[in-house]
């Protein structure tokens, strides 16, 4: 009898621990993987963050006022087989940020300097929510390209910028159903 | 008794297991996050050089409007730049990777006040603490004067045409004018002959007969050689005083410095210009004033202004009466002492490079931008 009674304190002192080992080893895991997404979210941001650099300063070279410029990027439909966003932020005396973060995590993030000016002034960064077809936007970015926040599988995406008192950029997609 | 050893025996073994396990994770991990960063470091740094050469920079001036033709405007510090970018301001379209001198200049200007420092940049370029950078800017062709050999009516400037790995260019066109000031004008000598040396090698002699000079004490006080390396569209130029009474002078915008105080409170400044016919280049000179010569602020330089300035200018003379200060357009900053958030290091940091072929004054620079994570 003393010995069946060791045996099930045992045996269940050995399940706890594979509970707690087990619960430790998926924390451990998972502080992992964020960090792996974070550096891939990272390569994203920096991506984004240099094509839009880019064509802000090709738009600024044309001293022209009303052109339009946008590039095509490619972008990753998953990151680690989950969904991910996309964010423009221009922060008050902060400057321009390009941020990607997990849709089911989103404290997993990284963010990507636009290295445009120290205060984030003379580049807004459209970031709010898209606007309607045959709003000032689309005026400009014609019926070929949607204005975009966020990254959705299965599209083109691409960066734009445009030029008139001050320099507007976001981020697009192809418009599949224009010509 | 003994059964209770067996089950601390395997939950230390399921212990060990799940602690060697999450250690080889981490392992596996670390090289993955290591390329990551590495390829981060390589995007980052190509963002700022896209930023730095294709940006005008911009600064605010005191009447409230914002200048993107910073380089010039001697009342912008280095500090107040709010954002740095060294492109060529212009009122139309912008050619890419063309550089304004005057902003380059200021990388390294010997007049304190007006020297952008890296720090400056780095704060402009929002880098923060988490990155360190260097820039190094040098010509393309790689033109070395060796000391001339004078002998009677002759003098023979050696010239060594190479490129940046040390290859030489035979086929380049060298073109050279030596300059001096005479009872307060200028004067020319063009060279009398340019001869390879051998030419396959990329050497070349560039000689000028002295015996039309008629004014030998003043030809060896003020001569300065004005050389030209054009090669398939490349070119070249140095502006070099030899006179042993030359003296080195800065121009940035339409105003000259040079060190200690003004002897004259006005002159004449010869500006000598540049400009290309087929495959060669051509020099020619024009005189206007230099006035108003004050003190600068961070003392220790005499400042003068020019009535004008010739865009493509490339070297200018002033003679005081006691000395004559010869200033040259060209740019040089090569190495960690350079231009550099680390001035002090021997080497560069493990990190990123990138490089450009940029135009500064109508001569091809290589733009090469350095950057290192400050931590890992």
């Amino acid at each position: 009898m003393p010995v069946s009674i060791t045996h099930v304190i045992g045996t269940v002192a050995l399940l706890g621990m594979l509970i707690a080992v087990g619960f430790a080893f998926s924390l451990i895991s998972s502080v992992i993987e964020a960090d792996l997404m974070k550096g891939q979210l990272g390569d994203v941001a920096e991506y984004v963050a240099l094509n839009l650099g880019e064509v802000i300063s090709l738009v600024d070279a044309s001293n022209y006022p009303g052109v339009t410029m946008t590039k095509a990027i490619e972008l990753p439909e998953t990151i680690s087989g989950k969904s991910y966003n996309i964010m423009l932020l221009n922060q008050t005396g902060l400057g321009c940020y390009v941020q990607a973060s997990m849709v089911s995590r989103p404290d997993v993030y990284a963010r990507s300097l636009i290295p445009l000016n120290i205060t984030g002034s003379g580049v807004w960064l459209r970031d709010e929510t898209v606007k309607a077809p045959g709003s000032w936007w689309w005026t400009y970015l014609g019926d070929k390209v949607i204005p975009t926040n966020g990254t959705s599988a299965g599209f083109r995406y691409l960066v734009w910028a445009h030029w008139e008192r001050e320099i507007e950029a976001g981020l697009g997609r192809e418009n599949p159903s224009a010509g | 008794m003994h059964t209770i050893y067996e089950y601390l025996f395997t939950g230390l073994i399921i212990v060990a297991i799940v602690v060697a396990s999450a250690t080889m994770l981490t392992s596996i991990s670390m090289p993955l996050k290591m390329i990551s960063e590495r390829e981060q470091l390589k995007v980052t740094t190509e963002k700022l050089l896209s930023q730095v050469l294709l940006s005008t920079g911009s600064a605010p001036l005191a009447d409230g409007t914002v200048t993107a033709d910073w380089g010039r405007n001697l009342n912008v510090a280095g500090a107040d730049l709010t954002s740095f970018g060294l492109a060529k301001q212009s009122e139309t379209t912008r050619e890419s990777f063309v550089l304004d001198v005057d902003k380059v200049q200021r990388l390294n200007f010997s007049v304190n006040s007006l020297r952008v420092e890296p720090r400056s940049v780095a704060t402009s370029l929002q880098l923060g603490n988490d990155y360190g950078f260097a820039l190094e800017i040098f010509p393309v062709l790689n033109v070395t004067v060796r000391p001339p050999k004078v002998t009677g009516s002759s003098e023979e400037y050696p010239v060594l045409v190479r490129n940046n790995e040390g290859m030489p260019i035979p086929g380049a066109s060298v073109t050279a004018e030596m300059y001096y000031i005479v009872n307060g004008y200028v004067a020319n000598l063009s060279a009398s002959s340019v001869s390879g040396t051998p030419k396959e090698l990329g050497n070349f002699t560039v000689s000028f007969d002295t015996r039309g000079v008629s004014n030998k004490t003043a030809f060896e006080r003020s001569k300065t050689l004005a050389l030209s390396v054009d090669y398939e569209g490349t070119r070249s130029i140095q502006f070099r005083r030899y006179g042993t009474g030359t003296y080195d002078a800065y121009v940035l915008g339409d105003c000259l410095f040079h060190s200690g105080s003004a002897a004259k409170s006005s002159g004449s400044i010869f500006e000598v210009i540049t400009y290309r016919r087929g495959s060669s280049s051509y020099f020619r000179n024009v005189t206007f004033t230099l006035t108003n010569a004050t003190t600068a602020a961070d003392g220790g330089y005499a400042r003068y202004q020019m009535s004008y300035l010739e865009p493509s200018a490339i070297g200018f003379m002033f003679d005081d009466g006691s000395k004559v200060w010869v200033a040259s357009r060209s740019v040089f900053f090569y190495g960690p002492g350079g231009f550099s958030t680390i001035p002090s290091a021997s080497t560069f940091p493990l990190g990123s490079q990138l490089q450009r072929v940029v135009t500064i004054a109508d001569q091809a620079y290589v733009f090469r931008l350095y950057l290192w994570r400050m931590s890992w």
